[in-house]
């Protein structure tokens, strides 16, 4: 295979289409329409599911019937949308059925606007629907990762029957990149023993969410608190470092932020200042173990940066695995805006020059700057 | 006129006494004692055998507790030994017509 | 009067054979547990039929069962069919995805008037829109069950419910909505009938529909949806057999049964 330049929503697209999706069901949301559109083409040459449904609420029930009668199937939306399918994403995860979603982040709350945005961090890693659950939550940060990602999003949420987000922004949805796709794969020739597909010589399969003794229900929980262990335990953690070794300033960042972020470390390494950088992947497995190792292994590192395009969301997570170590200070645009790699470049010389004075007590140093 | 008779799961029966309603005959009564469940369920009291596995009881039941059996009478026939048609639903249907 | 003697009444008996028919028994669709649903509650009557109709076109291992929220969320429990469990209104949106995985199976929602005429409006108006090829049950006993008698938008005016205490009010809450006539609107709709579980002749003409509806599915028609007028003895404060008689006196008057679509291809065979 050989590069092509492709925008971000149709790399998701088509990189699902060869990862196997047989069904999509959707509603029109900017930023990540061409997604859709590119699923009604191509999904219906290829004699494949595609419905664009009468709402957010629709789709992702649609997706919840096409993932009970067995099928990998996926939707995509961005924020207000998503806020719309998190009752299907509980039920869903209540139930124990894989599927994908791919959320291109705008920005918010209410109808905010359409420019990229990080602020539904929470949202997704946090709070994707009623209950105690996670969704494996991975983010790109360019539109090769957008497809690469969206490939292992269907193979994580097969292996683990359970929900796999793919979170972007704006940026990464619209910008245009020359990037590989992978071949087509065949698609899977039988379905799941738990599917719905006729009681065919078994007894009846039920996919439900409701377990109504407590007893029932607690268990239950455990088992899918069980589930979501395993994963966070078996290797799924993904991350980026760059320039790490020798750090005294470390920044962390996903996604857009995080290629802005690494421009910026780029140019200050450049000039001598020791800084590096660290890009989680899966923000659901959060790479906490990684991140603690940093903190306590690079006898260097003074401080950490979260830079995000939000007041401040995967920086509680940082702060809770290197908090108390290691001040950790935040930069963060909101509104739609991406920082420039100069406002960066200016809040890790500020960092920098403050964690030198080492008497400062730790609070001190736990700068938080949002625009 | 038919004969027949029912046979009722009385510990499905929530005694709603919808059938009872629905009984031309009057062969149905709320028994005395009550099921697991702590109904009075429904029992056939049927002494002069005038049910006539009709199956109305069975058409309104709303807990599908009762089994309708309608007595089968047929002459000897020497040369030809027809079985009557069986299935439930067009005997069912044609009695309530 | 005749006297028999005992001789010939032996002689007589000799050349009959006495045996047994089962005439009805319980379908083997519906599985062996006891439903949850109150005494004399018509739930029961139409999982009955349902289930009767399934049965009887032989389609219990290929047929899948959309379960809504309300009093029939268990309804999973108590089909011998492979079933799913929907969020509350979205059981024809998450048939949707079922059957477009699996169009050569029978799909079937079956969902209350609080499910599919409220919350669920827009999912049932855009399944008969699309035309989906599957088939809703839809129980109209004008009431909230499950959550303990609050007002449906299927409540009639001046009801009293347990959210209506002074009786449903046009001026505050509208009036009744009349799905049959509405979802017959729709394009994609090829089978819309009302019908009534009240008494055995209307239970007799409800299992007729059922299976016409599940017939229009199997011949790839379009949707299908059979209303059924039915009762809530416990919200509704009346012993059932009083309540099959406030369906007969007081529903059918605002919910007159009948035929609101009937596809040309299913027309012939019914008559």
């Amino acid at each position: 295979m050989t590069k092509q330049l492709l925008k971000g929503n149709v790399a998701f697209a088509e990189a699902a289409i060869r990862a196997g999706c047989e069904a999509y069901f959707g509603y029109p949301i900017t930023p990540q329409t061409e997604l859709l559109e590119h699923m009604s083409r191509r999904m219906i040459e290829l004699g494949r599911v595609f419905l664009q449904a009468e709402s957010e609420v629709a789709a992702v029930n649609m997706v919840y019937g096409a993932a009970a009668a067995g099928a990998k199937v996926m939707t995509s939306s961005s924020s207000p949308g998503i806020s719309l399918m998190q009752e299907g994403f509980s039920y869903m995860a209540g139930s124990n059925v894989p599927a994908v979603v791919i959320d291109v982040m705008r920005g918010g709350p209410g109808l905010g606007n359409i420019q990229p945005s990080q602020a539904d961090y929470y949202q997704v890693t946090k709070t994707a629907g009623h209950g105690d659950f996670h969704p494996i939550v991975l983010a790109p940060s360019t539109v090769q990762e957008a497809i690469d990602l969206t490939v292992l999003a269907f193979d994580l949420a097969e292996k683990y029957r359970t929900l796999v987000f793919v979170i972007a922004d704006g940026a990464i949805g619209q910008m245009m990149e020359p990037a590989e796709l992978p071949e087509m794969r065949p698609l899977p020739e039988k379905r799941p023993d738990w599917a719905v597909t006729g009681a065919k010589g078994r007894p009846h399969n039920v996919i439900s969410s409701l377990f109504m003794g407590a007893e029932q229900l607690e268990q239950m929980n455990i088992e899918l608190q069980g589930k979501l262990r395993q994963i966070e335990q078996s290797g799924e953690v993904r991350y980026e470092s760059l320039a790490i070794d020798d750090a005294e300033i470390i920044v962390v960042a996903f996604g857009t932020a995080a290629r802005v972020a690494k421009t910026a470390v780029k140019r200050l390494r450049a000039e001598g200042l020791p800084v590096g950088l660290f890009r989680p992947i899966t923000l659901w497995p959060f790479p906490e173990n990684e991140l603690a190792r940093l903190a306590e292994r690079i006898p260097a590192a003074r401080s950490f940066i979260v830079v995000e395009m939000n007041a401040g969301q995967m920086l509680h997570d940082v702060r809770e695995v290197v908090g108390g170590r290691v001040p950790v200070a935040f930069y963060g645009r909101m509104g739609g805006i991406i920082p420039l790699p100069e406002e960066i470049e200016t809040e890790i010389r500020r960092q920098y020059a403050q964690v030198a004075r080492t008497a400062m007590p730790m609070e001190a140093r736990n700068g938080h700057h949002i625009r | 006129m038919a004969t027949g008779r029912v046979v009722i799961d009385i510990e499905r029966c929530k005694g709603c006494e919808l059938c009872r309603a629905a009984c031309p005959q009057d062969v149905l009564a709320l028994a005395e004692e009550l099921n697991a469940k702590g109904y009075r369920p429904v029992i056939l009291l049927d002494p002069a055998h005038d049910c006539t596995g009709c199956a109305l009881c069975a058409t309104v039941c709303p807990d599908g507790c009762i089994t309708v059996y309608r007595d089968v009478v047929e002459k000897a026939r020497p040369t030809n030994g027809r079985a009557p048609v069986a299935g439930r639903t067009p005997a069912l249907a044609q009695e309530v017509r | 009067m005749a006297i028999i003697s005992a001789n010939e009444f032996a002689a007589a008996a000799a050349t009959e054979t006495r045996r047994e028919e089962m005439v009805y028994e319980r379908p083997h669709a519906l599985t062996n547990v006891y439903t949850h649903y109150c005494p004399g509650c018509t739930h029961g009557i139409a999982h009955r039929l349902v289930a009767e109709v399934i049965d009887e076109l032989g389609i219990r291992e290929d047929t899948i069962l959309v379960a809504s929220v309300g009093c029939s969320v268990f309804a999973y429990n108590y089909f011998e069919v492979d079933s799913c469990e929907a969020a509350h209104g979205r059981a024809p949106a998450m048939a949707t995805g079922v059957k477009r995985v699996h169009p050569d199976k029978i799909v079937f929602t079956y969902q209350g008037d609080g499910d599919l005429a409220s919350i669920g409006m827009a999912e049932i108006m855009h399944v008969a829109a699309r035309g989906e090829k599957i088939t809703t049950i839809f129980i109209n006993n004008a009431v909230y069950g499950m959550t303990g008698g609050q007002m449906a938008p299927t409540s009639l005016l001046g009801q009293t419910t347990t959210s209506s205490p002074f009786g449903r009010d046009l001026r505050l809450t509208g009036a009744p909505i009349h799905m049959a006539e509405l979802l017959a609107q729709m394009a994609g709709t090829v089978y819309a009938v009302r019908r009534s579980l009240h008494d055995a002749r209307h239970i007799i003409q409800a299992k007729k529909a059922i299976r016409t509806a599940f017939e229009a599915q199997q011949k790839g028609l379009g949707f299908s949806v059979v209303e059924l007028l039915s009762t809530c003895p416990t919200n509704w404060g009346m012993t059932p057999a009083d309540s099959l008689d406030w369906v007969r006196d007081s529903m059918i008057p605002i919910y007159p049964l009948g035929d609101y679509k009937v596809a040309p291809e299913l027309a012939p065979a019914r008559h």
